[in-house]
């Protein structure tokens, strides 16, 4: 169960990321690339959830992986927000 | 500031605004446009068009890209990338037409409108989660 | 321990951040979309906090599922409800 909303929250970051990812390729605008980028990031983030949970055992623990690919998304998003927002 | 548009009638004005809404980003990009519309079909380089509108070099070349992306201008590359006003489209003349006679009669109220636009970054955000491109 | 709190406190600050940016494109815009993306973020950085004041090792909790699946499908919404009205 558990599971499933970390795959559907895979499928929705990832459908957000293609779509600003092709946005950005019309347009050329920066802001785009950034949170094109953050939220790949989120559907990369969202994998590995799935996967700690579900397929790996015990002695492996993605924990700190997960925490660190969604921290380093969200910065991209806040750069292209801060710098490319205007 | 006039109100009363004078060669321009009020379905005109409509279009124009339309127009400023949906594809000018900022006033040097429609000052570029008109630019090229005016002396039409002569070929500019981005240099030439930096120049006669006093930005950079590099302003120039994004404003004339910005406008060739979405169809305004045309370009031809050859040995530098040129830049020209296509006048094939009759419609799109009588627009551009408008649009010049609008800009010169009410330019603070043209201005205006740029300004309080969304910034192209955001609007482009915006539109890439359209999945009808009709627009840009 | 602390690795956890603060990278969950990082995230949690950076998706307020983003939020108020959304909040602030949806005021200049009126798009819905931007609204819904203020209200996720916000969202998530609402739980995140509650996971690390609470104590809560969040991979075992189901509320913190559903109010995920609620993000989720907000933003699937409001991304399908934009198409609908274009078309």
């Amino acid at each position: 169960m558990a599971a499933a909303v970390y795959l559907l929250g895979m499928f929705v970051a990832l459908a957000c990321g293609v779509l600003l990812a092709r946005g950005f390729r019309r347009s050329r605008q920066r802001l785009l690339l950034w949170s094109s980028i953050c939220f790949l990031g989120l559907a990369l983030s969202g994998a590995l959830t799935f996967f700690d949970l579900s397929v790996l055992g015990r002695d492996v623990d993605l924990h700190l992986l997960r925490r660190a690919v969604t921290a380093v998304s969200m910065l991209v998003l806040l750069y292209g927000l801060i710098w490319d927002s205007e | 500031m006039q109100d009363e548009p004078l060669n321009v009638d009020r379905g005109d004005s409509a279009r124009v605004d339309r127009f400023i809404v949906d594809e000018i980003d900022s006033v040097p990009h429609l000052e570029a446009l008109l630019l090229l519309w005016r002396s039409a079909p002569q070929p500019w380089t981005a240099a030439q068009i930096a120049k006669q509108l006093y930005i950079t070099h590099g302003q120039g070349a994004a404003i004339a890209e910005d406008l060739h992306r979405r169809g305004l201008i045309g370009s031809e590359q050859n040995s530098a990338a040129t830049f020209f006003y296509d006048t094939q489209n009759e419609s799109r003349n009588r627009l551009m037409q408008a649009v010049d006679a609008t800009y010169r009669r009410e330019l603070i109220r043209i201005s205006g409108i740029i300004h309080s636009k969304p910034s192209p970054g955001v609007r482009a955000f915006a539109d890439a989660f359209r999945f009808r491109k009709d627009k840009d | 321990m602390l690795i956890e709190g603060f990278s969950q406190g990082f995230v949690a600050t950076a998706s307020l951040v983003a939020a108020l940016f959304f909040l602030r494109f949806w005021t200049r815009t009126r798009d819905f979309l931007f609204l819904a993306f203020a209200i996720a973020f916000a969202a998530e950085a609402v739980t995140r906090t509650i996971t690390v004041v609470e104590g809560i090792p969040d991979t075992n909790y189901s509320w913190i599922y559903v109010e995920r699946l609620c993000e989720y499908l907000f933003i699937l919404l409001a991304i399908l409800r934009k198409n609908r009205k274009a078309s």
